[in-house]
């Protein structure tokens, strides 16, 4: 498929609506309220991050998204379907490198392509590995098994594997939170690329206000338990973005509003606690 | 003891014996671990079959082989299937424990990403749990050979002409005390060679693995 196909593809279904969620946890006999009326939505080909204090339910809403998790109250929708269970079409990336041990870089990017769901024929499945190895910059260790890889590798991998499916949306859970601060910000470059040639519908947890900040069109800031939306915010910083980004007025200006937003937002939880 | 070991070797064949039994743990081992393959599987992937199941394997495996001698005597006979059901009991439950709790073991968040890409339960099962679960299976049958080698020697001692364990028989009925220690010795070294040997085709499959040294 062309690059312009695959973007035209994108239309009005594959947003992301979540639409008054609420969600509880029974642990040791209390009832724990995790979400309340949680609502926001990823338009199709957006980037929104999600930034929230911890434990308030960020994975959570992403296991509903994917379909690991179903909501108490209310319902995930992407395009015109309620989530109800995993589907190819929502790629996930998780923060352990969930890559098979057993199959090289290569058969682990061509994976998803192999099963009965989204199988395409040999050579297809061959451009598309040999077009997201060159994307990740992972050419010269197609054949090698994962252990030989460092983390920063390890996550590109799991990153190629979700696109080569062709996903609608792709969901990411902090995938980038155990690598080193240099690691992390080159991951994020080569993301923010990724993103602007391919152009998926992307909900993006981390708990990083400047990757946040690099990443995104908005960023959805949520409040402490019982979790709903305290405020999104609007980026607004054209593309392609650069290293030199990070250090624009507008880019510090953000940051401080969002670490303020954030900070008040735990605040709000420790006085919720007393 | 050298004189001692040259002379089983030659006159009585020694290798002869090492070869029988060779071949009863061989036959035990792959009969026992074929069936505890499907068992291992189902009982690490429907715990509840697994809660049921557990103590049952548990009061199994703990029942020493040999105890079961003289019962298998009374429904098989003395002849080599009596040996080899033994070899097959003792294998089964030694090698279902290990491989349950193997399986089991492996990485949930493997099964999910495998799920997310599209898999159906079949592909989950054939593309994932079934390649993470080979090293399980090497150390189960790697298990049931030690366990197996345990068991043949006694069953031998108790009913067979040939093997091993019949031919340390013979040498104490004589009291040939360094024949015995040559027929221990080659029991041990026997054991020995088959784990290499298996260890060696585990690691050519496995070169995947990440190793802890
Ligand atoms: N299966 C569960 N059973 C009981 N409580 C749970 C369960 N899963 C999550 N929780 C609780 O729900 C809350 C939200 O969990 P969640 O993992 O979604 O938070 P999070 O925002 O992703 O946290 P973090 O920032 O640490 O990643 C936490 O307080 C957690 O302890
Ligand atoms: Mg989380």
């Amino acid at each position: 498929m062309t690059l312009t196909a695959a973007a035209n593809r994108r239309t009005a279904s594959d947003r992301i609506v979540f639409d008054e969620i609420g969600k509880h946890y029974v642990r040791a006999g209390d009832q724990l309220q995790v979400l309340d009326r949680c609502s926001f939505t990823v338009e199709p080909g957006e980037f929104v991050s999600v930034i929230g204090p911890s434990g308030c339910g960020k994975t959570t809403l992403l296991n509903m998204a994917a379909g690991f998790t179903a909501p108490d109250d209310g319902s995930v929708r992407v395009g015109d379907d309620v989530v109800t269970r995993p589907h190819p079409s929502r790629g996930v990336v998780f923060q352990q490198y969930a890559i098979f041990p057993w199959l090289t870089v290569a058969r682990n990017i061509e994976f998803g392509l192999t099963l009965r769901a989204n199988r395409r024929p040999r050579g297809e499945r061959k451009d598309v590995v040999r077009r997201y190895l060159e994307l990740m910059g992972l050419e010269p260790f197609a054949s090698a098994y994962p252990k030989e890889l460092s983390g920063g590798m390890r996550q590109r991998v799991a990153i190629a594997r979700a696109y080569a499916t062709d996903p609608q949306v792709l969901l990411m859970d902090e995938p980038f939170a155990a690598l080193d601060a240099q690691t992390r910000e080159r991951m994020q470059e080569l993301l923010h690329e990724t993103q602007l040639t391919e152009r998926r519908t992307v909900l993006f947890i981390t708990h990083s206000v400047e990757e946040a900040i690099f990443l995104s069109n908005r960023v959805v800031v949520l409040s402490a338990r019982p979790t709903g939306v305290r405020e999104v915010v609007d980026i607004g910083i054209p593309a392609p973005r650069s290293p030199e980004t990070r250090l624009s007025p507008r880019f510090v200006d953000l940051r401080r509003r969002l670490e303020g937003l954030l900070r008040s937002a735990s605040t709000d939880e420790a006085g919720a606690r007393r | 003891m050298l004189s001692a070991g040259r002379v089983l070797f030659t006159e009585q064949d020694l290798l002869f014996d090492v070869r029988v039994s060779m071949t009863r743990v061989c036959i035990g081992v792959a009969v026992g671990s074929l069936l505890a393959l499907p068992v291992g599987f189902l009982l690490a992937w429907y715990p509840t079959l697994r809660a049921m199941a557990e103590p049952l394997v548990n009061f199994f495996r703990a029942l020493p082989p040999i105890a079961l001698v003289p019962l298998v005597i009374v429904y098989f006979g003395i002849g080599e299937d009596a040996r080899i059901s033994i070899l097959v009991y003792a294998s089964f439950f030694a090698a279902v424990i290990v491989l349950f709790e193997g399986i089991s073991s492996i990485d949930p968040l493997l099964v999910r990403a495998t799920r997310v890409l599209g898999a159906n339960p079949w592909e989950v099962f054939i593309r994932t749990v079934v390649p993470a679960s080979v090293p399980h299976l090497f150390t189960a049958v790697r298990v049931a050979l030690g366990v197996s080698w345990a068991t043949v020697v006694a069953a031998e001692l108790v009913a067979a002409q040939r093997g091993l364990g019949a031919a340390i028989q013979d040498a104490a009925t004589f009291y040939r005390i360094p024949d015995m220690y040559v027929g221990i010795a080659m029991i041990g070294a026997t054991a020995l060679l088959m784990d290499l040997v298996l260890k060696l085709i585990q690691s050519r499959l496995t070169t995947w693995q990440e190793k802890t040294r």
